[in-house]
């Protein structure tokens, strides 16, 4: 495949992954600084 | 034989389905519980519910025939999409819950009049209008899609295929409920993601391999190739290439995704589930677009684009795996078909006579009447499919923007603008459903073929931001927001 379209490809994959991957990690470092266990629910309902 | 085996795998996925509608209706029995599943869902239901409900028939017959016509082009649809979907959960998601929850909101409708103070229902009656009128031509498209599955692939006959299908979307919809819809859509988003990343698997080896089948497309046509095209770098190709991406965008406000983040049982399983859900659609879209550029080597030739799944499986794949495959065709058309009707009921039942009909009527009688309008919107449904038999994914597309255009300018507008006005967001939605279907009848064919997503959307935040502009925006409203906005707290 040419390497635009493996750029294309990279790109409409990474760039909406990269962003969840990204807030997962932030999320899951607020929980450790809070002290929140993994089991434990926060938010509302 | 081969109709046999193909017999008992429909049968027993229709077996599960239904124990599915059984196992659902012990939570619907008032009206939080059928629209909601009593807020109770985590977060991998949610994900895969969203997904396959967003996706639909087109995915697995609409997106593998754009694989097979215009190849690398169609990448431009897996940007928007999976875009789209990680927009939604990091940004919309956790604020769209934490205000529906302080509001007690069981519909979109609900919320958007709870969050600017609607005492006259306008966003109730404007709802009602573009969701009922959305639905019916997207769950008919649905049936007709039913309808040409069961005769590929057992040759029913057309008409027979549309009752089959209906008949069982309309039994666990009606009989379960909202729980029972969005487990039997993780089922079948499950049975799809397993499909779409399967059968590229095993094509691109029968079609010679990765480097054989890619020289192969550029002996075929060398633009299925080219990001662009065969439009290559110009107006219409622009024009293509940002429609493409625009459909992914209405995964940010459509109802019908909307109401999984609501059903969530806590913000946290919206923090845990976008990650299952950007996974989930990337497989959906690479998978559905790698199949149809195999296809294209496989089977040369093909009168419609759109038949390429269906005759790859037969071609591929045993017959087993054959009734594998027309099932999850029915996946994707059922987990569409029963999100949409219950959509349409919650917005008749709750939005129209609970709230501005018929205040007084109790949880049984709602319920009753949900399951109801759920069976009639299905036999309307029913009917269009019957008279119109071509396969129209340019209707799906467009109900799919009609929808979108009209809900989300408004809702991310309501989200993370606090001047929006009450009137402001009446207007957005009315410019953004209204341009939306004057731009396919007067203005498409003269401008690219622009898909009409792009000026709805364009329209929706032109009238919400102009309007909202000249008119003063409730302060407790505000204040709310600011509340809400807080209480969540950053994204990153």
């Amino acid at each position: 495949m040419p390497l635009p379209a493996w750029l294309l490809l990279i790109v409409a994959v990474g760039l909406g992954l990269g962003l969840e991957v990204a807030f997962y990690r932030a999320r899951r470092r607020d929980r450790c600084e809070a002290g929140e266990p993994e089991g434990s629910r926060g938010g509302t309902r | 034989m081969t109709s046999a085996v193909i017999i008992a795998v429909l049968v027993g996925y229709l077996v599960v389905l239904l124990a599915i509608g059984f196992w659902g209706s012990r939570e619907s029995k008032d009206v939080k519980g059928y629209y909601l599943a009593g807020k109770r869902l985590p977060s991998w239901v949610i994900a895969f519910s969203s997904n396959a409900t967003g996706e639909s028939a087109w995915l697995l017959l609409g997106l593998t025939g754009m694989g097979y016509a215009i190849g690398v082009h169609a990448f431009w649809v897996i940007l928007g999409e999976v875009l789209g979907v990680a927009l939604a959960w990091v940004f919309v998601a956790r604020p769209f819950k934490e205000l529906t929850d302080r509001y007690d909101a069981i519909t979109v409708p609900d919320y958007l009049t709870a969050r600017f103070r609607d005492t006259r229902h306008l966003f109730r009656m404007v709802s009602a209008v573009v969701i009922l009128s959305m639905v019916m031509a997207y769950v008919a498209a649905q049936l007709t899609a039913s309808g040409k599955a069961f005769d590929t692939f057992l040759g029913t006959g057309y008409t027979a295929g549309v009752w089959i299908g209906l008949a069982i979307v309309l039994f666990y919809t009606a009989v379960g409920g909202f729980k029972a819809v969005a487990y039997s859509d993780l089922l079948q988003g499950v049975l799809m993601l397993g499909c779409l990343v399967t059968l590229p698997l095993v094509a691109i080896p029968a079609a010679g391999g990765w480097s054989g089948t890619m020289a192969a497309l550029e002996a075929v046509d060398p633009n299925l190739l080219k990001p662009m095209g065969a439009f290559g770098l110009s107006v219409a190709g622009v024009a293509s290439a940002a429609g493409f991406v625009a459909i992914g965008f209405a995964f940010l406000g459509s109802p019908q995704l909307l109401v999984r983040f609501m059903s969530a049982r806590d913000r946290r399983e919206i923090e845990d589930g976008g990650l299952w859900a950007v996974l989930c659609v990337i497989g959906f879209d690479v998978g559905a677009v790698l199949a149809g550029m195999a296809g294209r080597v496989l089977l040369p030739g093909l009168g419609d684009a759109e038949t390429v799944l269906p005759e790859m499986a037969h071609m591929l794949f045993p017959a087993f795996f054959t009734g594998v495959f027309l099932v999850v065709v029915l996946a994707a058309i059922m987990s569409t078909a029963d999100s949409l009707l219950i959509l349409a009921s919650s917005v008749v039942v709750r939005d129209v006579v609970q709230n501005v009909f018929r205040p007084e009527a109790g949880e049984r009688t709602l319920t009753l009447l949900g399951k109801g309008i759920t069976v009639a919107m299905g036999g309307a449904a029913l009917v269009l499919a019957l008279t119109e038999v071509r396969m129209i994914f340019w209707f799906v597309l467009f109900a799919w923007s009609g929808i979108a255009a009209a809900f989300t300018p408004v809702v991310l507008c309501s989200l993370f603008w606090k001047r929006t006005t009450r009137a402001g967001a009446v207007a957005g939605m009315v410019g953004g459903f209204v341009a939306t279907v004057a731009w396919v009848v007067f203005f498409k064919e003269r401008f690219w073929d622009l898909y009409e997503m792009i000026p709805g959307f364009a329209a929706g935040f032109a009238c919400t931001i102009a309007v909202s502009l000249v008119t003063t925006p409730d302060p407790d409203a505000v204040r709310e927001l600011e509340e809400a906005r807080a209480a969540v707290g950053p994204v990153f």
